[in-house]
């Protein structure tokens, strides 16, 4: 189950370039937003490209973002909730 | 006539070496710019993890800047106060090409927002003016080669026209794997005795 | 010494290939933006403001450049030629700079399904300017202010700068962007196309609409029976985020300042604000906190982008030319695609076409990397 987390880990490294970040620096549940990784608008804006491009799931309106990407946690059940 | 303006420090990184005053301050035996631009900031020591979000421009203006303002006291000056102009020759076709590459292919079509955003010129003065939260005038040209003389030219007039007292100038330039910033701050005070014209800024350009 | 005359001036957009077919549309309130299903600019269909191609092609068909520039380029010398008609300005002395404006130039010759014959060298801005300036015979080195969407602002005020110092007798300022692939896909990745065609300042405001256009003013030191100066000028960065505009509206709030200041009018002077517009929910917001702050709120304002879109590079030129034909014949026009006002700090927004005296206008913009600009048009 916790593949999907994992994977999200990583790509959420990469895609943002997060330097000095290691998948074991993210939390599960943590937020992503605010104090933890210091992300902004662009990288909200980024995830969606990430969940589009690894994930075909595609988000029209960048509000749904705020739910979605409060936590690895809250994207993997939104994916898993999609893909089901 | 005003007072005489001053170039108080000035900064070339080109070469994987970055020079400061005219001295060399930081070399690098690595060729590659992503690698030596990484080195430089470890070695400058930013602590400013944004960095590693900007594209190739950006983070070689941003380097060449810090080590010029760090050699630079404005602290008397109020940061709205403090323009910004630099040129450059390629704009932002570095970054261009990069996002044209996630355009060109319909099945593979995913244009990146972290991308485009850096596909317009100025926004290396964005991103130095946030670090160092300067509020002033802000321009950048595009142009064939550095021209000192308009950049004295428009710079002048800024000071002039009671813009500014003091601005970060330089020559930023990445295109392809060379890359090339020599950067300046000019204004009215200034321990050193260098004067802002066309010939001293020539001089530091062409330094090897 | 404060000499910078607007002796000519034209536009090109969706709206006409000259200043008297905008204005004639700008009375009638008639927009230029039209739904566009056009799957080689964007997969999907969106609302666009174009340049009409078929008569471009008209157009250009009498002329000698046709193999030679790109579709821009074009429209450039196209622009340049109508202002010539004009006004007697010698494009070859040493005293005439042409200065351009531009976000992205000859951006479509970067895709590979470009099928021009154009060297893509000419996707340097310097080479578009260079290729441009030469077609006029003018032998001083071009100028490119590439600054985002406030360099048509940046371009008119560094023009008047060297024509009040004597660098040079006449400046012509020329910006233009098109509606390319690759801004509309990168405007889409930011989500900040709106479905619909934008409306600025209103409460449903939801997004930009991206439009192309190239426009054209010579300033010159000789008012050549024009009574129209660019008086003042300044420009200012939030220092705050490189997307994102200001949460205060401090940056662009300085920039009308120093503007003010040096164009040495009184804000309660001001007649008509040209406002930046983009409506996007955090621009205009943005803005309606600079305009209360500065003290314009009650100042009739609009923002053009209704007309013809967000034309980026072209913007700034655009919207002055559109600003010195209010002054010329004493109209406000109606700020486009405005209803119902959607802003948290109330501002006097143009609702409909009318007469009224304008004689201080001040222009605004602003754009990625924080950076905003201002200018002081006053007529004599």
């Amino acid at each position: 189950m916790a593949e999907l987390e994992e994977e999200l880990k990583s790509q959420i490294i990469e895609s943002l370039n997060l330097e000095d970040i290691e998948i074991g620096d993210i939390e599960t549940d943590a937020p992503l937003f605010g104090a933890g990784l210091g992300l902004d608008s662009i990288d909200a804006l980024e995830l969606i490209v990430m969940l589009e491009k690894f994930h075909g799931i595609k988000i029209d309106d960048p509000s749904q973002g705020k739910d979605i990407f409060e936590s690895i946690k809250t994207m993997a059940e939104f994916i898993r909730a999609q893909k089901a | 006539m005003s007072k005489d303006l001053l170039i108080i420090a000035h900064s070339v990184v080109r070469s994987s070496s970055i020079l400061v005053n005219g001295e060399k301050d930081f070399t690098s035996s690595e060729q590659d710019f992503k690698t030596f631009i990484k080195e430089a900031y470890r070695n400058y020591d930013l602590k400013y993890p944004k960095f590693f979000k900007m594209d190739s421009l950006c983070k070689l203006a941003v380097i060449g800047a810090e080590i010029v303002i760090e050699n630079s006291d404005l602290a008397e000056i109020s940061n709205d106060r403090i323009g910004i102009v630099l040129m450059n020759r390629a704009s932002s076709l570095e970054t261009d090409r990069e996002h044209q590459h996630t355009i060109d292919d319909r099945e593979n079509y995913f244009p990146s927002p972290a991308t485009f955003v850096y596909t317009l010129a100025n926004i290396m003065a964005g991103e130095i003016a946030i670090r160092h939260e300067f509020q002033g005038e802000n321009m950048c040209f595009v142009l064939s080669e550095f021209d000192v003389d308009l950049m004295h030219q428009y710079v002048s007039n800024l000071f002039e026209s009671g813009k500014i007292d003091a601005c970060l100038c330089g020559w930023v330039d990445f295109d392809d794997s060379n890359y090339e910033s020599v950067q300046y701050i000019v204004g009215e005070n200034s321990s050193k005795n260098i004067t802002f014209d066309v010939c001293t800024t020539k001089e530091i350009y062409n330094v090897k | 010494m404060n000499t910078a005359y607007i002796i000519a001036d034209n536009m090109i957009s969706s709206l006409g290939f000259n200043s008297s077919e905008h204005v004639d549309k700008l009375r009638k309130s008639q927009s230029g933006i039209l739904p566009c299903n056009n799957s080689s600019l964007y997969p999907t269909p969106f609302q666009a403001s174009l340049i009409d191609v078929l008569r471009l092609n008209q157009m250009k068909s009498d002329i000698d450049f046709v193999d030679k520039f790109t579709k821009l380029e074009q429209l450039h010398i196209l622009s340049v030629r109508d202002c010539l008609s004009q006004a007697n300005v010698d494009l070859s002395s040493e005293k005439t700079l042409f200065v351009f404006s531009t976000t992205k130039g000859n951006i479509d010759l970067l895709s590979k399904n470009y099928v021009g014959g154009i060297d893509a060298k000419r996707a340097y801005l310097h080479e578009m300017a260079k290729a441009i300036s030469e077609y006029f015979k003018n032998p001083v080195n071009p100028v490119v202010v590439s600054n985002a969407c406030i360099s048509g602002v940046l371009a008119v005020n560094m023009a008047k700068d060297f024509i009040n110092s004597g660098f040079y007798d006449n400046v012509v300022v020329t910006g233009g962007d098109l509606a390319a692939e690759f801004t509309i896909s990168g405007f889409q990745s930011f989500k900040a196309i709106s479905e619909n065609p934008c409306k600025p300042y209103d409460a449903s405001r939801d997004g930009i609409t991206i439009g192309e256009a190239c426009s054209t003013v010579i300033l010159s030191k000789n008012a050549n029976g024009s009574n129209i100066l660019v008086a003042g000028g300044g420009s200012s960065n939030d220092a705050n985020h490189i997307s994102g505009p200001s949460r205060t509206g401090d940056g662009l709030m300085m920039a009308c300042e120093k503007a003010v200041a040096e164009g040495m009018v009184e804000v309660s002077n001001i007649d008509f604000v040209s406002a930046h517009g983009t409506a996007t929910v955090y621009n205009d917001e943005m803005e309606s906190k600079a305009f209360n702050w500065l003290g314009v709120q009650n100042i009739p304002l609009n923002s053009f982008k209704g007309y013809w879109g967000h034309t980026l590079g072209a913007a700034g030129v655009i919207e002055i030319v559109a600003s010195v034909h209010s002054m010329r014949n004493n109209e406000l026009y109606k700020n486009a695609g405005f209803e119902q006002i959607g802003i948290s700090k109330s501002l006097n927004v143009i609702r409909a076409y009318k007469k009224d005296q304008v004689d201080i206008v001040l222009k605004t913009a602003s754009g990625f990397g924080g950076c905003n600009a201002a200018t002081v048009l006053v007529k004599e």
